[in-house]
């Protein structure tokens, strides 16, 4: 209509001024609080997956043709030379690596732990994973082996105080094959690592992917090159799905070289780790579910409070009235008043909420009180936890409370257009 | 030519109850550049037959013609528009919009018509002129008199030049003085620019400067005289 209805709804908003400054404490503390809940939710979860994509899942592997479904150990890529070069093509890409993935049981002495063996290209395997770094005793796996008789393992803090070993102790290692025969073969200590995560801890040992398909393709020339999965690290916030797509299509347009008689399965970490997915999207429901519930109640007192400031104006409604002014144009003063405190509220809650996400990511907040909690969750807990700024998560709060006011606004505003002229200019 | 007709009108307040009739057959008819008083003591109907008039309120019964349209079964968003675009509006108690100024309470009527707001404020600041409270510009109501309140109001309500200005006992809560002098200014509006003016009142000043009056008694008009003395 024109700026003097503006002026109208500015002034009167003002009119009550205690009572406008309690409603907008009221949103710019809700919204202030969800925008900070909303970047530290995020910055878990990222750090969360992102502690677990570096903890070897990686972003995306590509496996043989189900071997996600069951890792039946014969379910090898054959020659991964084309997939690898393919791999490292994918934009956005930080490391990639092949793995073998075996299982045994470590023995040393009269104490054995069934564990996963992990046949790793060492430094390949240090450009997708941090586990080079969590390395607390000894070092992680040399890049050449010196010493055909003393083949190196990296196992972790909990397998070696389960076994009672250290640095330099000789392990003995009962590997499944391909062919489904049963190989030993021994191994040193050179590295002991700590991730902070029990199953890590206990229950993986890394060794020199080529020591390990020795132990396991005895006889089975065919299997020479053969890796179970090549795995594939983003550079953070990558765009995942685009980097899957553009490795299935390469590799469904038949790039492979030929020697690969199974079909290739290009797999995000959320479909290999479904269950990662599943309680971060869990916890953001939580999450959704909180802020929902919020709005609930600053709806109530929002409501309530144009209740009062229409019922106050009830008289100045029928003037507006008497001046010819329609039912609609009361009914958009009142919506143009609420959306202007919904306007303040909201960007005064988002600086709020900002200052609040600036605040803690100089003061990040660990969960270290909680880290038994790392032995059922997929990752360490005794990092602190960033916040991270998704502005797009961010503006839900922002529009939320802006549609919530709106909403709230819409019964008193209905009210006030049904008004009868004469009626309300009768109202003291 | 007629501007307003009633025929027949009814009006019957219901208080839980109890039901009263304010209005009871009032036959009336309004023409164009009149200067009208409708006369009568307190509780009369005046109120109740200004506000039918001017589509503030609704006839129970009987028939209310604006122009000639019957207006009787318009919707509030018709008679608001009907307002909007024919009538101006001033009442007993001033009523203007508290968190306006002087100037932009004459403006907004003019912008709720549609006007543009540069000629808006020249308008209003003409009429701020013709009733002679232009430093009055930038207050608010509550920093003016009644008297500088009731002349806002008088500038507000022809400000768009309306077919008909209804007047519900304009004078009631001003002195002598300050009334007269608001008469005079609503007799040089209807004199200069043609404005037909209907107002109430039971003070017997005012009704001497009516050029006809309409007397209304129990809620019926019984008398109506043009008054000789005044030229037309
Ligand atoms: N809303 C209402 N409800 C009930 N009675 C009313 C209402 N408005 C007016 N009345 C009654 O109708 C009669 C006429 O009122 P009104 O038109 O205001 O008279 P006047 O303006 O001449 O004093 C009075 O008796 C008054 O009490
Ligand atoms: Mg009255």
């Amino acid at each position: 209509m024109n700026t003097l209805i503006f002026r109208i709804a500015w002034r009167n908003i003002w009119r009550n001024t205690r009572r406008t400054v309690i409603t907008i404490v009221t949103m710019v503390v809700t919204v202030g609080l969800m925008v900070w809940m909303i970047t530290f939710g995020d910055g878990v979860h990222e750090q969360m997956i992102r502690s677990a994509l570096n903890l070897g899942l990686g972003s995306l592997q590509i496996h043989a043709e189900d071997y996600q479904d069951d890792r039946a150990v014969e379910k090898v890529i054959i020659d991964p030379e084309r997939v690898l070069e393919i791999a490292r093509e994918t934009p956005g890409v930080e490391g990639v690596s092949v793995r073998l993935n075996a299982f045994g049981l470590i023995s040393h002495g009269n104490a054995s732990q069934g564990s996963m063996i992990v046949g790793v290209d060492p430094v390949g395997e240090t450009t997708i994973s941090i586990m080079d770094e969590k390395i607390k005793e000894g070092e992680w796996l040399p890049e050449t082996i010196e010493n055909e008789r003393r083949l190196p393992i990296v196992i972790g803090s909990g397998m070696a105080k389960k076994l009672g070993v250290e640095l330099g102790d000789r392990l003995f290692l009962t590997i499944q094959g391909f062919t489904g025969d049963v190989g030993y073969t021994v191994y040193f200590v050179h590295g002991i690592f700590k991730t902070g995560m029990g199953e890590l801890d206990k229950a993986i040992g890394y060794v020199p992917i080529g020591s390990l398909r020795e132990v396991m393709a005895v006889d089975v020339p065919l299997f020479q090159n053969a890796v179970h999965e090549v795995t594939v690290l983003l550079e953070p916030r990558e765009d995942l799905a685009g980097a899957v797509n553009s490795i299935k299509e390469r590799i469904e347009v038949g790039e492979l070289a030929a020697g690969n008689s199974r079909e290739l399965d290009v797999l995000s970490w959320e479909e290999i780790q479904p269950g990662l997915r599943t309680f971060i999207d869990l916890d953001e429901v939580g999450i959704y579910i909180m802020m929902g519930l919020l709005f609930i109640v600053v709806a109530a007192g929002i409501m309530n409070t144009f209740l009062m400031a229409v019922f106050e104006r009830i008289r100045e409604f029928g003037i507006l009235m008497s001046l010819g002014t329609p039912p609609s144009a009361i009914f958009k003063l009142v919506m143009i008043e609420s959306f202007l405190v919904g306007l303040i509220g909201a960007f005064a809650g988002l600086a709020l909420g900002l200052i609040g996400y600036w605040v803690n990511s100089y003061y990040p907040i660990s969960y270290e009180s909680f880290s038994e909690m790392s032995e059922v969750m997929v990752m360490d807990l005794s990092i602190k936890f960033y916040p991270t700024l998704i502005w797009g998560n961010v503006m839900r709060a922002v529009g939320g409370i802006i549609i919530v006011t709106l909403l709230a606004a819409l019964w008193p505003a209905i009210k006030a257009s049904l008004l009868k002229p004469v009626e309300a200019l009768r109202h003291v | 030519m007629t501007l307003v007709e009633l025929q027949q009108v009814w009006k019957t307040y219901k208080t839980g109850k109890i039901e009263y009739d304010a209005l009871r057959g009032v036959d009336f008819t309004l023409q164009e550049g009149e200067f009208t008083a409708l006369v009568g003591p307190s509780g009369s109907g005046k109120t109740t037959m200004l506000n039918i008039i001017g589509g503030l309120d609704r006839a129970t019964k009987g028939t209310v013609l604006f122009e000639g349209e019957d207006v009787t079964k318009w919707s509030a968003t018709r008679l608001s528009v009907m307002r909007l675009e024919k009538i101006g509006f001033i009442f007993q108690s001033y009523n203007l919009v508290p968190v306006l100024s002087a100037r932009e309470n004459i403006e907004l009527s003019l912008i709720l018509r549609h006007w543009h707001a540069d000629e808006a404020r020249k308008r209003a600041d003409e009429l701020l002129e013709a009733v002679e409270i232009a430093d009055m510009a930038n207050k608010r109501p509550d920093e003016m008199s009644g008297g500088e309140q009731q002349r806002i109001a008088v500038a507000r309500a022809i400000a768009d030049r309306p077919a008909l200005v209804l007047a519900d006992e304009p004078t009631a809560n001003l002195d002598t003085a300050t009334g007269n002098a608001l008469l005079t200014i609503m007799e040089k509006l209807n004199r200069d620019e043609g404005v037909t003016f209907l107002f109430s009142t039971h003070d017997p000043r005012v009704v001497e400067r009516a050029k006809r009056i309409a007397t209304i008694e129990d809620g019926i008009v019984l008398k109506d005289k043009v008054v000789a003395h005044h030229k037309l």
